[in-house]
């Protein structure tokens, strides 16, 4: 787990009474290039939001090639259908999607590549000039053409 | 100029998994969702089967003896017929009783095993036969492979079974400029006449016959009659003054796919008349039509696979894939424990092979397509799963628990 905030000392501590203090590590607050370095070590990002807008998290770890479990309730999943996604309260498939990543190479490997082929339709541009559109549709222009119609 | 015209009718219902995590693993053989499967059979037995089977019946009386038809029924869907539905197997005997309807011979469990195994290939094409004989009657001398996946290599595995006749698409790659409707045999096994289905005719009717935005909707028979007899009239001399017109389709196209209030069911009602009123058109059995093919007949040559599915009309909608590959590999690789299994009489050996072969039927691999994926495609509209993904985990988990039944090796990573 890395960065920080005001969750940080009770996820410690609650890592310690489930038992599992030494299987958790809290990194905090890392550098955009140890983040990256990070994501690229990890098997896979688990993103289990409750709510979550968007979650560039999610494309950053597929741009370092590690698999992304996404919540249902994210934003990112709407762009992204080359992952797994679960119900944040669902555990038992929560459990299984983790489980058979690193079980399954050949699942993991297929969710990187498909998953980066949609990352790389995806661009700032891109969304940028579908806004520019949505516009003009409303309000009637042709922006291609520069001209209303 | 005249035509054979062939209807035949695939039905099929897979033995769908219920959500078996991980955790089950050991503990539960239990993999397929009763109820599921229940509710469905029950609705397309109410919405198709059985209101197309009175139909059927009621079309062979009025003509006979000029009208038939014939069924392809996997031994998944008859078994399932016989636990949820058993009125459905009473309607299929009054047809075939009528002795205007046939029934062809394929995998008991809509297998691709004619691509990976053609033990098992040939194991379940018995297994096919014997329960049909049990349940409605013996199956003709013509086959048709899962999906109409035919290669040269199947096509040699059918005729050593000793079939007369081979179903196949009329694919475009796999005649180009030939007339479809001309008589064929194949390369690499002689001994089988091909019946070809002619695509664009039957998806007339299987995938177009609803859609407003078609040109020709609302399609009357008058129309398609015509239609057909564009194709007599088109005929090459070397078809012998008579051409075989193969209308291959699921059955559940009427009224499941293509829902009564489109007017599938009327259109039924009245093709049969139409064509035999205008003469130049007979109905045949496969069997029949594979008879007439003459031994010296043009032959095809398949090297590569080609099916009625998709676009590509290959097997890329069920291996098409990496996680469909390992899927589809990882359960051929039982073959052999599950055989030891069943050889040492095991008390659970029958329910084992049952189980295993359930897991072989070609739905399980074709829910895992990621293929136009993001299209939110025909593959998803049949899938029971959120995604091809949650298929293949929980395909992968009920994988896991019969290998650990039949003392396999834990699957190497892929």
């Amino acid at each position: 787990m890395c960065g920080s905030g005001d969750m940080l000392d009770g996820l410690k501590r609650q890592a310690q009474a489930l038992g599992i203090g030494d299987r958790v590590e809290f990194r905090g607050f890392l550098a955009p290039g140890a983040v990256d370095r990070l994501l690229a070590q990890s098997s896979l990002l688990v993103m289990p939001s409750v709510s979550e807008p968007f979650g560039l998290v999610a494309l950053e770890a597929l741009r370092a090639g590690t698999p992304v479990v996404l919540s249902r309730q994210s934003g990112v999943r709407e762009v992204l259908g080359h992952s797994l996604q679960v119900d944040f309260w669902d555990h038992e498939k929560l459990a299984d999607q983790i489980l058979a990543v690193l079980r399954l190479p050949v699942l993991a490997r297929q969710l990187v590549e498909e998953g980066r082929a949609q990352l790389a339709r995806l661009s700032w541009d891109e969304s940028a000039q579908r806004i520019v559109d949505a516009y003009a549709r409303v309000a009637g222009l042709d922006v291609a053409g520069g001209t209303a119609t | 100029m005249s035509l054979d015209g062939c209807f035949y009718f695939q039905v099929h219902q897979p033995w769908r998994l219920r959500r078996y995590p991980y955790r089950d693993v050991g503990h539960s053989h239990d993999y397929f969702d009763e109820q599921v499967n229940a509710d469905i059979l029950r609705r397309v037995a109410q919405k198709c089967y059985l209101p197309m089977n009175a139909l059927l019946l009621e079309l062979i009386r009025q003509h006979r003896p000029h009208f038939r038809v014939s069924f392809s029924i996997s031994a998944t869907a008859l078994e399932q017929m016989a636990a949820f539905a058993p009125e459905v197997l009473v309607s299929f005997r009054r047809l075939l009783a009528t002795g205007a309807v046939e029934l062809l011979s394929e995998t008991s469990h809509h297998s691709l095993a004619a691509l990976y195994s053609p033990r098992e290939f040939a194991a379940q094409v018995r297994h096919h036969r014997a329960v049909c004989r049990r349940l409605l009657g013996a199956p003709g001398p013509v086959f048709r492979n899962t999906e109409l996946i035919v290669s040269n290599a199947v096509a040699g595995q059918v005729a050593a079974l000793g079939f007369a006749g081979l179903c196949l698409e009329g694919a475009d790659k796999l005649f180009g400029w030939r007339n479809v409707a001309a008589p064929y045999r194949f390369a690499t096994a002689p001994a089988l006449a091909a019946l070809p289905r002619h695509y664009r005719l039957s998806d007339d009717i299987a995938f177009r016959f609803s859609d407003r935005q078609w040109a020709a909707w609302p399609l009357g028979v008058e129309r398609y009659a015509d239609w057909l007899q564009g194709e007599a009239a088109a005929l090459p001399p070397q078809a012998g003054g008579r051409g075989f017109l193969g209308l291959f389709m699921d059955y559940e196209t009427f009224g499941e796919h293509q829902w009564a209030d489109t007017g599938i069911f009327d259109f039924m009602r009245a093709l049969p008349g139409e064509l035999l009123r205008r003469g130049g058109f007979r109905f045949v059995t496969p069997s029949e039509a594979a008879r007439r093919v003459p031994p010296g007949a043009a032959t095809l040559d398949l090297p590569a696979p080609v099916s009625w599915a998709d676009l590509e009309r290959d097997t890329s909608a069920w291996d098409g894939n990496a996680i469909q590959r390992a899927a589809l590999a990882e359960a051929f690789a039982l073959e052999p424990f599950v055989r030891r299994h069943h050889a040492r009489h095991a008390a659970d050996a029958a329910r084992v092979l049952e189980d295993w072969r359930r897991l072989l039927t070609s739905d399980h691999a074709y829910y895992m397509s990621t293929k136009h994926w993001s299209d939110g495609d025909v593959h998803q509209y049949f899938s029971p799963f959120e995604s091809p993904y949650d298929a293949c985990i929980n395909y992968m988990n009920v994988l896991a628990d019969l290998a650990q039944r039949v003392g396999a090796p834990a699957p190497r990573p892929v």
